[in-house]
């Protein structure tokens, strides 16, 4: 780890290709664990929470 | 005095008489022989029938019991169907959308669903307007859709907010998804959280939720340590914890080291202590660095631990409607174990599901320290050390502290009877002399004590005496010459076991030295190993000042490096 200070720095985020198969991992759980009829049903619009939050409601889940 | 005579008539009379008593007595006998085992018989009988009247009235009791719970039992289906039989009715139809692998089965649901009639059927349950606004969603009615969604909120939002949420992630509206979930943990009380959080944690961690919801959620999440972090002792009380679980990772120092210290140093626990505390800081920086250099990697079994929690959410019985589940439930055990009350409610207690709440701090610590326990994911590992990465920093100060504070500043050797002490060894040639004193001094004590006898002077004196007298009685000298050999045996025996105990000495004073020596190399060691440990402790410092709570969410972790 090497945290030095410097004037001008140059950043290098070697990150890039881990972050790059990350996602390529990632699409491909998603296309096993999501239910593709029920995908293609929703129209283009999402149906999203109210943008003002609630009061906390303490009840049992599941 | 007359003499009787006794005819012998009378007595053959008497005879037959005790014969024909004795006759009756074994008859009577026989008799109370027979009303003996009469009795006997009777008391079995007795018995039997006893138990066969406990076993009646038990099997009474039970078919009582299972007539009862029959009876019972249909009056609160009866009741169920009533009160809550269309919250059924709503399950079956939210999971008639939710699993449909047809698009054209998904569209004939949904359409049916699409009524508000379903809200006034069930008033207060959540999933019915739930199922509204999903339905109107599919079919593209946004104002349905939006109304029964706040319907649904109105009577139960945090049950919606996870509902959308793991519907959206299903139907792969990751945009929305995270909405939901961030609006979900924004309802959460972070001193009251269930159990299944551990698995919504893991989920978002790992991007299960889509990318975005990595970096929201975490800030929610952050805002819970902020709320705890309020409470009056809190911070203390995560110092302690971290302590605790930092010094879980301790090792014992290796048995082949310092093997001379662990025989000849007095302190040798103060010494191992302050070991396996300086140790410890390499052991958590490699442990926590460890972790951050692993890849993330998504994992199918987390989205479908995840996805899990839909169907549970779905299908399980409402809050209102579970006293009488509860009841049905007890009243089928009952019938099911024929009429065993006791057997029903024993099996009913095992059923329940034992309510868990946890302390998120706990959850925290677990995940970061005792992931194999936890189940932990890399990714949500790396979320934990990140959130608790000022309480880490904080306990390990204070265990560097206490270490440092606990390095015993003199080290006491005792060797064979002789005890020094030193600090880093400088004194060695000090210590040298001392200990050889020590051994010359025992030796001198034991030398002294070795003397010759009493009966040895007698020897040499009466030698003397011998030779005295011997010129006028020649045989004396014979005498005289015994003496004097005597004497003289004495004092080579004398001298031999001088010798050997000297020899002894001798080889004390060498065992004693050596052993000295490498006992103060040893704490030269010691005093080296402790110095160059203690300097990692700046190792788990650094590396914890370097976390930024974004890092946790790459799949690597690299920090960005500035190159001038």
């Amino acid at each position: 780890m090497n945290q030095g200070k410097a004037s001008s720095p140059v950043v290098l985020n070697r990150n890039k290709s881990s972050e790059t198969q990350f996602i390529e991992k990632l699409k491909k759980v998603e296309e096993e664990t999501t239910n593709s009829a029920l995908a293609i049903q929703f129209p283009d619009w999402d149906l999203t929470p109210p943008t003002t939050l609630l009061k906390r409601k303490r009840s049992k889940l599941l | 005095m007359g003499e009787r005579v006794i005819r012998t008539a009378d007595l053959r009379n008497m005879e037959s008489y005790l014969n024909n008593l004795g006759n009756s007595v074994n008859i009577v006998a026989g008799q109370i022989e027979n009303v003996g085992a009469d009795l006997n018989n009777t008391k079995n009988t007795l018995d039997q029938l006893i138990n066969e009247f406990h076993q009646f009235v038990r099997s009474d009791q039970l078919q009582k019991n299972v007539q009862l719970a029959e009876t019972r039992l249909v009056k609160v289906r009866q009741e169920l169907e009533t009160e809550y039989g269309h919250y059924g009715d709503v399950r079956r139809r939210v999971n008639g959308i939710l699993q449909a692998v047809d698009t054209s089965l998904i569209k004939k649901e949904t359409i049916e669903n699409a009524s508000e009639d379903q809200m006034l059927a069930a008033p207060r349950y959540w999933l019915a307007p739930c199922l509204i606004a999903l339905s109107a969603w599919i079919n593209d009615n946004k104002e349905l859709a939006e109304k029964a969604m706040n319907e649904a909120i109105r009577r139960d939002n945090e049950k919606t907010a996870l509902f959308f949420a793991l519907v959206t992630r299903r139907g792969a509206r990751y945009k929305a998804s995270r909405k939901w979930l961030e609006n979900y943990f924004g309802l959460q009380d972070p001193h009251q959280l269930e159990r299944e959080i551990v698995v919504l944690i893991d989920g978002f961690t790992n991007g299960i939720f889509g990318p975005d919801a990595r970096i929201k959620c975490g800030k929610k999440v952050e805002s819970w340590i902020e709320e705890l972090s309020q409470k009056v002792g809190f911070v203390e009380e995560q110092r302690e914890q971290w302590k605790v679980a930092l010094e879980s990772k301790s090792k014992k120092v290796d048995e082949e080291l310092y093997p001379y210290l662990r025989e000849f140093g007095k302190n040798w626990g103060e010494i191992e202590q302050s070991l396996e505390g300086v140790k410890l800081h390499k052991i958590i920086a490699d442990y926590f660095q460890d972790v951050f250099a692993k890849e993330v990697t998504p994992v199918k079994s987390i989205a479908v631990a995840v996805d899990a929690l839909l169907d549970t959410l779905v299908s399980r019985f409402d809050d209102e409607e579970l006293p009488l589940r509860r009841d049905e439930r007890l009243l089928s055990l009952v019938i099911q174990e024929n009429g065993d009350q006791e057997r029903a409610e024993k099996l009913f207690e095992e059923e329940k599901v034992i309510e868990n709440q946890i302390s998120f701090t706990q959850l925290l610590t677990n995940f970061s320290i005792h992931p194999e326990v936890s189940n932990a994911s890399i990714a949500t590992q790396k979320f934990s050390i990140s959130l608790s990465k000022d309480w880490i920093k904080s306990a390990h100060e204070d265990l560097t502290a206490e270490n440092r504070a606990n390095v015993p500043i003199d080290i006491n050797l005792s060797i064979d009877q002789w005890e020094g002490v030193t600090q880093d060894g400088t004194n060695e040639e000090e210590l040298i002399v001392s200990i050889n004193n020590h051994v010359e001094k025992r030796r001198n004590a034991a030398l002294s004590k070795v003397k010759l006898g009493v009966q040895h002077w007698a020897g040499l004196i009466g030698g003397i005496l011998f030779t005295l007298t011997g010129f006028g009685v020649p045989f004396l000298f014979i005498l005289a010459g015994f003496c004097y050999l005597y004497f003289y045996l004495g004092r080579r025996n004398l001298r031999s076991r001088k010798a050997h105990i000297s020899s002894e000495f001798d080889q004390l004073s060498k065992y004693c030295t050596e052993n000295l020596r490498a006992s103060i190399a040893e704490v030269v060691d010691y005093r080296r190993d402790y110095k160059e440990n203690d300097a990692n402790a700046q190792l788990v410092t650094e590396f914890l000042d370097g976390i930024s709570p974004e890092q946790y969410t790459f799949s690597s972790f690299d920090s960005a490096r500035s190159v001038q």
